[in-house]
C-alpha cells in the first residue's frame, strides 16, 4: 500500500512527552500528520474520524490508560498498528504486551528508535493487508465463475425467457454473492424502464423500479445508446446523479454494474448488479459478466425463433377448428362414448349447453355428469343398450351443468360399437328443461292454491241449484264435522243437516238469492249449539250466461262481536267511576260547548252560586265562563283559556296548571289538567283537583327551607343526603355554591362529588366511603376541592347512617363546611415554622462550612511557620516566605468572600423591577469582552418565549454572571467555548436553562457537592468554589431552585426555576 | 495550583541518616501542604525514601510500579502512608479502600495516616467506620506529631 502521509494518532498527557516525540518524528523526515488526544472520548473519536494508520501510545497517564487504549483499538481498528511510547514499562511487561497485540514498544529515553519502529510496524500492516486482498479477490473469482456456469445450464433448461430473467437474477445473489440484482426493459417511445424481474430487491423498494422513467444523464440511458456497459465501482465519490447515488448509500450499495441485454442485435434492456462492496469489478470481472450477458441474449434469440414455430403451427389448428364448426352446425348435443361410457367426441352444441370446454367433454364419463337418482335407472338401460345393437333407445335424464344445475335433456343413445369408423355408443339429446321447468311451475301453482284456501279458519264451500255440496275446504269439512257430526261429502245436501226448520228456510232462501244473481254479505247470529256470530258473503256461480250454482265464503265474527258488547259494558262502568271521583270533569268540543260533566262537577258549579247550571253544566260554552273569568280579573283564566285551544288544536298532548281559588272563607288551590280526548272530532277532557293541602303544607316547608339555606349559605355548611330505597342523591342549595356551581343545579351523584376531589385525594376520600359502607360507621374526614371557577379549597365532612327498624341502613346524611380559610391560616403558620427550621440549619451549615474553609489557610500558616523553625537553605527560605504570603492572601480572599456572602443573605427585601434577559447578556458579554475574544466564546440565547422576570436585578445579574465565567472557566481543552441560554415559561414558573460543551462534572462522584462552599471539581482549573455558591444563595433568596445535569467531557446544563412573579 | 506538579506527578526523595522509617508515601493535592510536610518529615528523619502523589490514583499507581519492581522483597512499598481526605479524581476515602484491598493479597501492609485541615468533617466518619484504627492527624505536621508516630 502506498501512502502520501502517515496519520499518527499519540496518546499521551504530559505536553513535555509530546513535544519531545513530534521533535523525533520531524527529525526523521516521515512524512506524516498527527493529532494528539489524552481522553477516552477524544480517542475513540479519534479512532473513528481521524483512521489513523498507527497509533503511538503511553502506558500511563491519569484520564485513562494504555491497556485500555490497545483494547479499544482491538475492537474498533484491529488493524491499526499500535506502540507503546513509555517511561514506566518493564522489559517483561513490554514483552507480555507484544503477546497480547501490540505492535512494539519504545521507551521514552531511547525514542531515537521510534522512526525505524514505525516504519516496520507499518510496513507488517501492509503486508497483512495484501495477504487478505489477495483472498478477497480469489474468492471473488470463484462466486463469478459459479454464477456463470449457473446461468449457462439455466439457459439449456428454462423453457422461455420469463423463467431465465428470474433465474439469473436469483443466481446472481446466490452465487454471485451480490446485494441486490434486476434486469430491466427499455421502452424508449416515453424513456421508462419496466422492472422484468429481480431478486435481493427490498419488498418496499419495488415499486422504485417499476415504471421508472430514466433521463439522459443516467446510466441506463448511456447503455441503451452506447451498447456498452457501465461500471460504477465507489457510490460515495463518484458522480452519479440524483436519487440512484442517495439510494444506493442508503442500502449500503457501494459499486454497481449495468450489461446490456440484447436480443436479434438489439438493445432490449439492462441486466443490472448491486454490490455492497467499493471496487466490486476489475477488468477481469468485467470480462466475465460481458460474456454472461452475451450468453443471455443468445438465448432470447433461440427463444425467439421458437415462438415463430410455434405460431405458424397454430394457425393450421384454427383452420381446421373452422371447418369442423362448418359441418357441426345444429343446436342437439351429439356424442360418441366408448363401452364404458367415457366420451371420445362432443359436439360444440354440447359444451354450449353444459357449459364445459370441449377438450374437458373428452376427459369425462358420462356417470361424471349423470344426477344421482337416474344412476341406478340408467345402469339397468344400459344393460339392455349394449346387449342390443343398432336400435335407438329414447331416454330422458337429469345432467349436470358446469355451473352446478341441472339440465333435463331428452334423446336417444343408439349402439353402434360394431359400426366400422364409428365403434362407439352414438347419442343425441336435447335440452328440455325449459319445458319441464314449466311444467313443474304449473304443478307449484296449483299446490300454492290450495294451501292458501285450505290454511285459513274461514269457510269456503260452493253449492249447486240442487243445494248439493259442490267443493269445500279443509276448515269447512272440520266445521262439519263438528256441528253435523260428520264430513259432508261432495253431492250430499248442504241443508238435509241438523238445521232447526227456521235455520232450514233461512239458508234455503239466502242461497236461492244467490242463484238469482245477488252477490251479497250477511250476518247472521245463532244461539244453538253455543252462541256464535257469522259473516257470510254469497256470490253466483256462472257457467256462460247460465247460474249454475252459488259460492260462500264465511268468516267467524264472535269474537269481535262479543267485545263489542262489553265495551257496552265498560260505559257504564266508567260513568260510575267519573262520578265518583272528586276532581270536576268536563269534556269540551272545540266551540267551547261542554259535552259531559261527571257529578263532582254539577256538585261544585251548585256550590258555587251556579245553581242553576245555566252557565256551566251541559250545553253551556266553557269558553265564555273562561272569557268572563278574564274581565273579572280571576288569577289563572287566561292561561286556561289558552291550555284548552292548545291542547284542543293538537299543539300540545296535554296541559297543567295550579291556580289559587281563594273564596271568601278560606285559602284554595287548584290543579287544572287538560287532557286530549281520543275521539274522531277535537275534543278535550278538562278537570280541575283541589289541592289546596298540598300548597299550604308546601308553602310551610319552603319557609322553613329558605331559612335553613340561608343558614347554610352564612356558615358555608352545605348538607346532602342518599337515600337507598331510590338511590336518589338529594344535596342543599348550599352545596352546589360551595362547589360554585351556578344554574341549572346539575343532578346531584357521587361521580358529581367526586369530580370536584383534588386528583390527589380521591383515592383517600373514596377509600374513606368504603369503609364507612362496610362498617356502617359515622366518619368525618377533611379532603380538597377544587371549584368550578378552579379555586383550591379545603372541605371538611361528616356522615352518619340512618337505619330502619330492623337495624339496616335507609339513609346516609352529611354535612359539607368549607374550611378553607382556616386552614390557610394553619399552612400559613407552618410555612413560618418552617423557614425558620430552615433558617436554622442553614446558619448551621454555614458555620461548618466557614470553620472548615478557614481551617486550610490557618493550617498553611500555623505549618510554614514550623518549617521556618528548622535550618533551611536560602532558597527554602524564600520559598516558605513566598507560600507564607500565598496562605495569608488565600485566607484575606476567603474573609472578603464571608463578607459578600454574608452581605447576599441579608438583602433578601431589595427593590424589585423588570429584567431583560437579553439586555443583561449584553451587558455582561461586553464586561468580559476581552476573555470573550482570547477564548473566542459563542454565547447564543433565546428568549422568544419569556424575554424577563420581575425580580432582582443585581441578583439576576450575578447568576447570569457566575454561570456564563463558570462554563469559560471550565471549558474542554482547545475547544472554543459555547454557550447556549434559553428561557421557557408556564403560568407559574419561568425556567432558564445555561448549557455549555466544557468539561463538565461527574455526577456520580460529586452531585451532592456542586453547591457548595469553594468546592471543586477539576485538578487543572484555577477556582475559588464561590460562584455557585452564591448562584444557589441568590437563586434560593428569589423562592427558586437550580438544577444540574452533566456528562463528564460533554458539557453541563444549569436549570433555574424561578415563581412567575407578575408586577 | 502549580503546573509543574501536574506534569510531576510522581516524586521520590531519597534521604540520607539514620532513619525512624524506610518509606513514606504522602499523598495530598495540595501544594503548600505538601511542602510542609516535607520540610517536617525531612527535619525529623522520619524516613528513608519519601514519595509524593497529587491524588488516589496516581498514589495507586505508584505503588503498584514499587511492587512491581521488586514483588518478593517489598523493600520499596511504603511503611507509612500519610493521605488527605479532599482530593480531585480519586479522594482519599476512595483510595483507602482500593489499597486494603490490595493490601491483603498484593502488597506489603503499610500503616495510614489521615491528614485532615479540620477535625469537624463528614468524611471522616466514613473512614472511621470502614477502619477504626487508622489515625487522625490534624494539619500541620508538626515534629511532635512524628516523634509520636
Amino acid at each position: 500500500m502506498t501512502r502520501n502521509v502517515i496519520k499518527i494518532l499519540i496518546v499521551e498527557h504530559s505536553q513535555s512527552d509530546v513535544d519531545l516525540i513530534i521533535h523525533v518524528l520531524h527529525r526523521s523526515g516521515l512524512n506524516y500528520l498527527s493529532l494528539v488526544v489524552y481522553t477516552e472520548s477524544t480517542y475513540v473519536n479519534a479512532l473513528k474520524e481521524f483512521s489513523p494508520d498507527i497509533i503511538l501510545s503511553d502506558y500511563t497517564f491519569p484520564s485513562f490508560d494504555g491497556k485500555r487504549a490497545f483494547k479499544l483499538k482491538q475492537d474498533m481498528a484491529p488493524d491499526t498498528p499500535f506502540i507503546f511510547v513509555t517511561g514506566t514499562v518493564g522489559e517483561e511487561k513490554a514483552a507480555q504486551l507484544i503477546r497480547n497485540g501490540a505492535n512494539d514498544y519504545v521507551l521514552k529515553d531511547s525514542l531515537y528508535t521510534l522512526p525505524d519502529k514505525i516504519n516496520r510496524a507499518l510496513q507488517e500492516a501492509d503486508d497483512q493487508m495484501e495477504k487478505v486482498i489477495t483472498a478477497e479477490k480469489l474468492n471473488k473469482a470463484n462466486h463469478l465463475y459459479a454464477f456463470i456456469s449457473q446461468v449457462n445450464q439455466n439457459i439449456v433448461r428454462v423453457p422461455n425467457e420469463t423463467s431465465l430473467f428470474r433465474n439469473s437474477c436469483r443466481l446472481a445473489i446466490e452465487f454471485g454473492k451480490f446485494k441486490m440484482a434486476w434486469i430491466g426493459i427499455f421502452n424508449p417511445e416515453n424513456q421508462t424502464i419496466t422492472l422484468a424481474e429481480q431478486s435481493g430487491v427490498p419488498f418496499e423498494d419495488i415499486k422504485l423500479f417499476t415504471d421508472a422513467s430514466y433521463t439522459t444523464d443516467e446510466p441506463q440511458f448511456t447503455v441503451l445508446n452506447t451498447g456498452k456497459y457501465y461500471i460504477c465501482n465507489d457510490v460515495l465519490h463518484s458522480e452519479i446523479k440524483g436519487g440512484l447515488q442517495e439510494y444506493a448509500l442508503q442500502r449500503n450499495i457501494n459499486s454497481f454494474l449495468v450489461l446490456p441485454i440484447r436480443k436479434s442485435g438489439k438493445i432490449i434492456g439492462t441486466f443490472n448488479l448491486f454490490s455492497s462492496e467499493i471496487n466490486f469489478a476489475g477488468a477481469d470481472e468485467i470480462k466475465l459478466l460481458i460474456e454472461l450477458t452475451n450468453d443471455i441474449s443468445f438465448a432470447l434469440e433461440l427463444f425467439e425463433k421458437e415462438s415463430q414455430q410455434k405460431e405458424t403451427d397454430f394457425k393450421l389448428q384454427v383452420n381446421e377448428t373452422r371447418f369442423r364448426v362448418l359441418v357441426e352446425k345444429g343446436t342437439d348435443i351429439k356424442t360418441f362414448s366408448t363401452q364404458e361410457g367415457n366420451f371420445t367426441y362432443a359436439s360444440p352444441s354440447a359444451s354450449h349447453t353444459m357449459g364445459y370446454e370441449p377438450l374437458e367433454i373428452l376427459r369425462m364419463n358420462v356417470f361424471d355428469i349423470l344426477h344421482p337418482d337416474e344412476k341406478e335407472e340408467y345402469a339397468k338401460k344400459r344393460v339392455h343398450l349394449l346387449n342390443t345393437r343398432g336400435m335407438p333407445f329414447e331416454l330422458k335424464m337429469r345432467l349436470k351443468h358446469k355451473n352446478g344445475t341441472w339440465k333435463w335433456c331428452e334423446g336417444t343413445i343408439t349402439n353402434m360399437l360394431d359400426e366400422p369408423g364409428i365403434n362407439s355408443l352414438v347419442s343425441n339429446f336435447r335440452d328440455v328443461s325449459d319445458r319441464k321447468h314449466a311444467e313443474q311451475q304449473k304443478e307449484f301453482d296449483q299446490n300454492n292454491l290450495s294451501a292458501l284456501i285450505n290454511n285459513t279458519d274461514d269457510l269456503m264451500w260452493s253449492v249447486d241449484r240442487e243445494f248439493n255440496l259442490i267443493t269445500s275446504n279443509l276448515s269447512f269439512d272440520e266445521m262439519s264435522k263438528v256441528n253435523f257430526g260428520y264430513v259432508l261429502q261432495k253431492g250430499e245436501s248442504i241443508l238435509n243437516v241438523s238445521y232447526t226448520p227456521e235455520m232450514y228456510t233461512h239458508f234455503q232462501h239466502l242461497y236461492e238469492r244467490a242463484f238469482a244473481g245477488e252477490s251479497y254479505r250477511e250476518i247472521s247470529h245463532f244461539q244453538q249449539p253455543f252462541e256464535f256470530w257469522t259473516e257470510i258473503s254469497y256470490s253466483p256461480i256462472r257457467k256462460g250466461e247460465e247460474i249454475v250454482g252459488a259460492a260462500c265464503h264465511s268468516r267467524d265474527i264472535t269474537k269481535s262481536k262479543i267485545a263489542e258488547e262489553k265495551l257496552r259494558q265498560s260505559e257504564a262502568f266508567t260513568n260510575g267511576v267519573l262520578n265518583s271521583l272528586s276532581s270536576h270533569i268536563a269534556v269540551i268540543d272545540s266551540t267551547g260547548t261542554i259535552v259531559a260533566v261527571n257529578a263532582s262537577w254539577d256538585r261544585f258549579s251548585n256550590e258555587n252560586g251556579d245553581s242553576t247550571l245555566l252557565s256551566t253544566g251541559v250545553g253551556s260554552n266553557y269558553f265564555e265562563v273562561c272569557e268572563k273569568s278574564i274581565l273579572a280579573n280571576s288569577k289563572g283564566a287566561a292561561e286556561a283559556l289558552f291550555g284548552i285551544k292548545e291542547v284542543m288544536n293538537g299543539d300540545k298532548s296535554d296541559y297543567y296548571m295550579e291556580y289559587p281559588c281563594n273564596s271568601p272563607r278560606v285559602k284554595r288551590w287548584f290543579g287544572l289538567t287538560i287532557l286530549k280526548l281520543e275521539s274522531n272530532v277535537p275534543m278535550v277532557v278538562v278537570s280541575h283537583q283541589d289541592i289546596s293541602e298540598r300548597k299550604l303544607a308546601e308553602e310551610n316547608l319552603r319557609k322553613s327551607e329558605s331559612l335553613l339555606k340561608e343558614a347554610q349559605a352564612i356558615s358555608h355548611v352545605g348538607n346532602w343526603e342518599i337515600d337507598f330505597a331510590t338511590n336518589v342523591h338529594t344535596w342543599s342549595e348550599e352545596m352546589f355554591s360551595l362547589f360554585g356551581i351556578d344554574d341549572p343545579n346539575p343532578i346531584p351523584s357521587q361521580e358529581l362529588f367526586l369530580s370536584f376531589i383534588h386528583p390527589d385525594d380521591i383515592e383517600k376520600v373514596t377509600s374513606d366511603v368504603g369503609i364507612a359502607f362496610t362498617s356502617y360507621d359515622a366518619i368525618s374526614y377533611n379532603f380538597r376541592f377544587i371549584r368550578k371557577d378552579g379555586e383550591l379549597r379545603y372541605g371538611y365532612t361528616e356522615r352518619k347512617f340512618e337505619f330502619d327498624s330492623n337495624k339496616k341502613p335507609v339513609r346516609l346524611l352529611g354535612v359539607m363546611h368549607d374550611v378553607t380559610e382556616r386552614k390557610l391560616v394553619e399552612a400559613e403558620r407552618e410555612k413560618m415554622i418552617s423557614n425558620l427550621v430552615q433558617h436554622t440549619k442553614n446558619l448551621e451549615q454555614f458555620t461548618a462550612i466557614i470553620s472548615h474553609n478557614l481551617r486550610s489557610p490557618v493550617a498553611h500558616i500555623l505549618g510554614l511557620s514550623n518549617v521556618m523553625k528548622n535550618k533551611l537553605s536560602e532558597q527554602e527560605r524564600t520559598q516558605t516566605q513566598e507560600y507564607l504570603f500565598s496562605a495569608a492572601a488565600q485566607l484575606d480572599i476567603m474573609l472578603k468572600d464571608l463578607n459578600v456572602i454574608l452581605q447576599a443573605k441579608a438583602e433578601i427585601n431589595e427593590y424589585k423591577e423588570t429584567v431583560h434577559f437579553n439586555e443583561l447578556v449584553e451587558t455582561i458579554k461586553s464586561s468580559i469582552q476581552t476573555v470573550m475574544e482570547n477564548k473566542d466564546v459563542r454565547i447564543a440565547t433565546d428568549f422568544s418565549q419569556q424575554d424577563g422576570i420581575f425580580a432582582i436585578r443585581s441578583y439576576l445579574y450575578s447568576i447570569f454572571y457566575n454561570l456564563i465565567s463558570n462554563s469559560i472557566k471550565y471549558q474542554q481543552r482547545g475547544i472554543p467555548p459555547n454557550i447556549t441560554i434559553r428561557s421557557e415559561s408556564d403560568d407559574s414558573n419561568v425556567r432558564i436553562y445555561f448549557a455549555d460543551n466544557g468539561i463538565g462534572i461527574d455526577l456520580s462522584k460529586h452531585a451532592s457537592q456542586v453547591f457548595g462552599l469553594y468546592k471543586r471539581f477539576h485538578d487543572h482549573t484555577e477556582g475559588k468554589g464561590l460562584g455557585l455558591f452564591m448562584v444557589k444563595t441568590q437563586v434560593e433568596t428569589l423562592g427558586g431552585t437550580i438544577r444540574i445535569a452533566s456528562e463528564l467531557n460533554v458539557g453541563t446544563e444549569f436549570i433555574i426555576e424561578l415563581p412567575y412573579e407578575k408586577r | 495550583m502549580k503546573n509543574d506538579s501536574e506534569l510531576q506527578p510522581l516524586l521520590s526523595i531519597p534521604v540520607s541518616g539514620q532513619h525512624k522509617y524506610k518509606v513514606t508515601l504522602l499523598v495530598d493535592d495540595n501544594y503548600i501542604d505538601n511542602f510542609i510536610s516535607e520540610k517536617m518529615l525531612a527535619a525529623s528523619n522520619f524516613s528513608e525514601v519519601m514519595h509524593f502523589a497529587i491524588n488516589g490514583q496516581l498514589a495507586l499507581d505508584l505503588i503498584l510500579e514499587l511492587h512491581s519492581r521488586e514483588p518478593d522483597a517489598n523493600h520499596l512499598s511504603p511503611d507509612i502512608i500519610f493521605v488527605d481526605l479532599n482530593m480531585p479524581v480519586m479522594n482519599g476515602m476512595q483510595f483507602i479502600r482500593e489499597f486494603r484491598k490490595w493490601e491483603n493479597s498484593v502488597v506489603k501492609k503499610s500503616k495510614i495516616i489521615v491528614l485532615t485541615s479540620s477535625i469537624h468533617d463528614a468524611d471522616q466518619s466514613e473512614v472511621r467506620e470502614f477502619d477504626s484504627s487508622i489515625l487522625f492527624i490534624r494539619k500541620p505536621l508538626t515534629a511532635e506529631m512524628l516523634n509520636n508516630i
